[in-house]
């Protein structure tokens, strides 16, 4: 169960996020490939950012070497270890497949396709972390992310990053798998975090209904926990950015040689952007939710709130 | 619902059919029940574990999604109203809960919801009024800076009580409320229900009125003996016996229960 939650985790995080630095920073330069071994340790040109094979195994041995204390301490992880790193070098194999296609292919309706498939396995992943669920949590998830998502990706594309079709998936496709990937981890966050402390604070909860409280008052205190829980991952982020990490899509900017002040630029209108749409996601994901666990008559359905 | 004249004016709780089934389980928890509770009412609802007495007591607070009728004073209970009907029908839980923050956070509480527009501010402008329940109950000022986890779980059924009793109720709900106090704290408990009870009297009337009611759920039969003058019994979510007790004698005499039709309905008393 946990290894299955965690694995998928894994998995819509790589399909959703990782591309960002690749993408966004790896179509800028086009750089003959060195494939071959024996250039391995030749110094790289500046500016030349693909890799050989060869190389992305050595990254591989890195996690290797982890799976090898798991086995020896006996951690089992090491199984683990293994199916996640297999699934990630599976799906991204594929996204790259799928990417060329789509970036050949320079279609309004393809590069959209795509983007609703990622929208809806976002929706669908926001629900595996949660404990506890009520039946139309997938469909609330889905909806969350979509317009929290979309709305902002709307906005950065047509308005700030303006390119040229609008719909050019270089942009489009990893922007929005930022944006997803942030909002449905925050959605995650909230949702779980309010159905589990809904449950915890039944007592607490039930006992403010009894003494007159509505519906909201008595779900206010575990809807505001709920919001502040998922927003504490972007708000750590941008806390530390900067100092402690030099963010993700940068990072691959810098790779690829952008200015730095560029870098910058684009980085702080990206936190902005990603920490609305986890605001906006969070937001709509919990008032869908507490509509749906609360009835008019000031009662909280207590039998839709279960473990799956 | 006929206009309500003279005698039925004292109803004031009406439960019509009232069934409420687990969605999980299937399961019928109150099989369409009717119960009137009129003013004076001072009802013990026994039976065994499960058989639905705090089902009875929730459905009665509207806390739980139901099927069938609650009327109060006459009149359907709509949606928006039923806040402010919780507060005049308070539901007291077996396990006291509170809030974070203190106890007088807790007592204050109930007056920052909406339904508490027209009623008196908090009785915290009356310092006095919430010295005196305290006082009641033996308890020291000072414990209303403390926190609730702080306190015994006696001292918490108490401070419950007495938040609940701030809301001037007319009729509570009291599902085993001594069932985890001592028998020194169970005394304090029950003289300050008699008590709440009695005052409701009207002394300026030749014959006193009572204005208030009380269910009450026990195992223990003394004490339903010696807190209620009714009693309903419960059995797989449906009354299957309502006995009265005699006043003083403790002798329960038995009352003809039809089987469709179980009403709790003391207006021929």
């Amino acid at each position: 169960m946990l290894a299955k939650s965690t694995a998928l985790r894994t998995n819509s995080r790589w399909i959703l996020q990782v591309i960002d630095a690749q993408t966004l920073a790896s179509i800028i330069p086009k750089s003959q490939a060195t494939n071959l071994l024996g250039q391995f340790l030749e110094p790289r040109p500046h500016g030349d950012i693909s890799l050989s094979w060869f190389e992305v195994g050595v990254a591989a041995t890195l996690l290797l070497i982890n799976a090898i204390i798991s086995l020896q301490l006996g951690l089992g992880i090491a199984k683990r270890i293994a199916t996640s790193s297999v699934r990630m070098t599976i799906q991204l194999a594929i996204l790259g497949l799928v990417l060329k296609q789509i970036f050949e292919l320079a279609q309004p309706a393809p590069v959209l396709g795509l983007a609703a498939v990622m929208t809806v396995i976002a929706g669908v992943s926001a629900v595996k972390r949660i404990d506890y669920r009520y039946p139309t949590i997938y469909r609330n998830s889905i909806f969350a992310v979509w317009t929290s998502a979309w709305v902002v990706t709307s906005v950065t594309v047509l308005l700030i990053v303006r390119p040229q079709p609008w719909y050019s998936p270089q942009v489009v496709i990893p922007l929005l798998g930022m944006v997803l990937g942030n909002s449905l981890t925050g959605i995650s966050l909230g949702l779980d975090r309010f159905l589990s402390e809904l449950r915890n604070r039944r007592g607490e909860v039930e006992t403010m209904l009894a003494l007159g409280a509505t519906r909201w008052e008595s779900c206010r205190g575990v809807f505001i926990e709920a919001t502040r829980t998922a927003m504490i991952p972007i708000l750590n982020t941008m806390s530390v950015a900067g100092i402690v990490s030099i963010p993700g899509m940068m990072t691959g900017q810098l790779l690829a040689g952008a200015e730095p002040i560029d870098a910058v630029k684009y980085q702080i209108m990206i936190m902005f952007v990603i920490a609305a749409a986890i605001a906006i996601g969070v937001v709509l994901s919990l008032l869908l939710s507490y509509r749906n666990v609360t009835n008019s008559q000031h009662q909280i359905e207590w039998h839709q709130i279960q473990r799956p | 619902m006929q206009p309500v004249t003279g005698m039925a004016e004292r109803t004031l709780i009406e439960l019509r059919d009232v069934s409420r089934i687990d969605s999980n389980s299937g399961r019928q928890l109150l099989n369409s029940l009717s119960v009137t509770v009129c003013a004076g009412d001072r009802i013990g609802v026994v039976g065994a574990s499960g058989s639905g007495k705090s089902t009875l007591m929730r459905s009665i607070a509207m806390l739980d999604p139901l099927s069938g009728e609650v009327l109060h004073r006459g009149t359907r209970i709509t949606d928006d109203v039923i806040p402010s009907y919780r507060r005049k029908v308070v539901y007291l839980s077996q396990r006291p809960c509170f809030t974070g923050g203190t106890i007088e956070e807790n007592l204050r509480l109930p007056f920052q919801f909406k339904s508490a527009n027209g009623y008196p501010a908090s009785p915290f402008h009356e310092p006095d009024l919430v010295a005196a329940e305290l006082d009641a109950f033996e308890l020291a000022p000072e414990i209303l800076h403390r926190s609730p986890e702080s306190l015994s779980g006696g001292e918490q059924q108490m401070l419950a009580l007495i938040r609940a009793l701030l809301l001037e109720p007319e009729v509570l709900l009291l599902d085993e409320p001594t069932a985890a106090l001592d028998p020194a704290s169970r005394e304090k408990f029950e003289s300050r229900i008699h008590r709440w009870y009695n005052a409701s009297n009207d002394t300026t009337h030749k014959e006193p009125i009572k204005e208030k009611a009380y269910l009450w759920t026990s195992h223990d039969p003394t004490q339903v003996n010696r807190m209620t003058q009714k009693t309903v019994t419960m059995n797989h979510g449906q009354l299957t016996l309502v006995s009265e007790i005699a006043s003083n004698t403790g002798n329960a005499r038995e009352i003809d229960s039809p089987e469709n039709e179980q009403q709790v309905d003391s207006s021929g008393d």
